[in-house]
């Protein structure tokens, strides 16, 4: 048996890290539990490196932008070349700061609008893997982030509050495959469920073949899954399939109403605040 | 040491996973650049060698194993374990996945006699398609059961293309340095 395993001992070796694996996931997969402990020393170690990347590729990409520019005017009067480049820096700084501005206007009339505000944040990485849509923002549970608060956008619901860490968050959104929001169409009051697909689409299901529904609909949140509140802006129906479904239900996609790839600031929520009145 | 410096390295790979390439998504998918470096340890570990050892104090002080299948499979496993840790979902599937997908590439190395941009383009295709399955298969027993035909379809037939193509990419990139590094060394220029 010894001399088996010293001969095939590089497949002995693979083998023992897939046991191990395997028993680990097992584990977890009975206690529905990821390694919250892991995670926070993974991210304590990651995050930072995170954030010196965005930090120093924003100013790469910003000199790359002047490069390009200047080779476009090479031609050009030396006088107007710096003049027009220096203008158009500042301008492109000012439509970026004008457009930050925008986004956190639209953020504060939430913050005041909502009475369920707990903090603004801002979106500092997303999943290393295809396999979820996760997103890292830079607030957490010192700044009173706490797991099923609600993520949202003035466009709409963005998703949850996954995994709080001590100065950031995961949020899972709504776009992913453990995502579930319960949910009603806006012009009907039919109630369905709001599934992720792993895409950047959503499936709604539940919604019996009687009901008429069309493209473009409104989908917005019923509030009866407890996490959600009512009335939010979930996206609008795609594509509706009534064949396609399963038996009793319609197969229905939604859009999201925020484009989750491109999501930079987002407003935190928490719902336990209303139904604690 | 070798091991700080691998765990600093995978680090930094997957902090440039997490921000840098969801610029370069397509449809959402982006490239695994994990994947890619653990198959080129695995596959060039016998160019590595020749520059791992000290000869005053006559020890390796290499980051790599002198075998290529260990040196693959132990690259894999510290870099799957810290994709699954920093991702913070389930931790398991790509600790398995990046294991073999390095275990596999050092095999091959013993295996293949002439490993050209075609061949390595071929390669990585074929582990990026045993890697999605691992990991489908593994999530889909122990945490959540993923639509086969909107996912699986994408990310085994769309993430290997373009890990395929990052991988050539990439290889030309090392061989050139490569290259440059030798002719320089040997005092050429």
């Amino acid at each position: 048996m010894l001399q088996f395993l010293l001969r095939y001992k590089k497949v002995a070796i693979l083998f023992l890290i897939i046991l191990f694996s395997f028993l680990w996931m097992s584990l977890q997969s009975r206690t529905l539990k990821n390694q919250p402990i892991l995670n926070h020393i993974a991210n304590f170690i990651a995050l930072p490196i995170e954030r010196g990347i965005v930090s120093i590729s924003g100013g790469i990409i910003h000199l790359w932008d002047r490069y390009i520019y200047a080779v476009k005017t090479f031609s050009e009067n030396q006088r107007f070349k710096e003049e027009i480049e220096k203008l158009k820096g500042e301008m492109a700084q000012h439509m970026e700061i004008l457009e930050e501005n925008k986004r956190l206007r639209q953020l504060l009339m939430l913050k005041e609008s909502e009475t369920r505000y707990v903090t603004a944040a801002r979106v500092i990485g997303r999943d290393p893997t295809n396999w979820f849509r996760i997103v890292t923002v830079n607030k957490g549970r010192d700044d009173g982030v706490h797991k099923d608060m609600v993520v949202v956008t003035p466009s709409g619901v963005v998703g949850k509050i996954f995994q709080p860490g001590p100065h950031y968050s995961k949020v899972l959104l709504i776009t992913d495959i453990q995502s579930t929001i319960s949910v009603r169409i806006q012009h009907t009051r039919d109630e369905g469920i709001v599934e992720g697909k792993g895409t950047d689409r959503c499936h709604l299901k539940y919604i019996p073949h009687s009901v008429d529904l069309k493209i473009n609909d409104a989908v917005i949140t019923s509030g009866l899954d407890n996490i959600y509140p009512a009335g939010l802006f979930v996206g609008y129906i795609s594509k509706i399939n009534k064949k396609g479904g399963s038996g009793l239900f319609q197969e229905i996609e939604i859009i999201p109403g925020v484009r989750l790839n491109r999501i930079e600031e987002v407003a935190i929520i928490d719902n336990r605040k209303e139904q604690r009145r | 040491m070798r091991f700080i410096i691998l765990i600093v390295f995978s680090f930094f790979l997957i902090s440039i996973q997490s921000t840098l390439l969801n610029r370069l998504g397509i449809l959402e998918i982006k490239p695994d650049l994990t994947l890619i470096v653990t198959y080129f340890v695995g596959i060039y570990n016998r160019l590595m060698i020749p520059y791992s050892v000290d000869i005053r104090n006559n020890r390796n002080i290499s980051l790599y194993f002198n075998d290529p299948q260990v040196s693959g499979m132990v690259t894999g496993a510290i870099m799957g374990f810290l994709l699954d840790m920093v991702s913070g979902v389930i931790i398991g599937p790509n600790l398995i996945s990046k294991s073999t997908i390095g275990f596999l590439s050092g095999k091959f190395s013993q295996n293949i006699f002439k490993i050209d941009a075609g061949i390595n383009a071929i390669l990585i295709l074929i582990l990026s398609i045993i890697d999605g399955i691992i990991n489908y298969v593994f999530l889909n027993i122990f945490w959540y059961a993923y639509p086969i035909v909107e996912l699986f379809t994408r990310i085994i037939l769309i993430q290997p293309l373009y890990n395929s193509i990052l991988g050539t990419v990439m290889l030309m990139l090392f061989k050139y340095l490569y290259h440059t590094f030798r002719v320089k060394e040997r005092g050429l220029i």
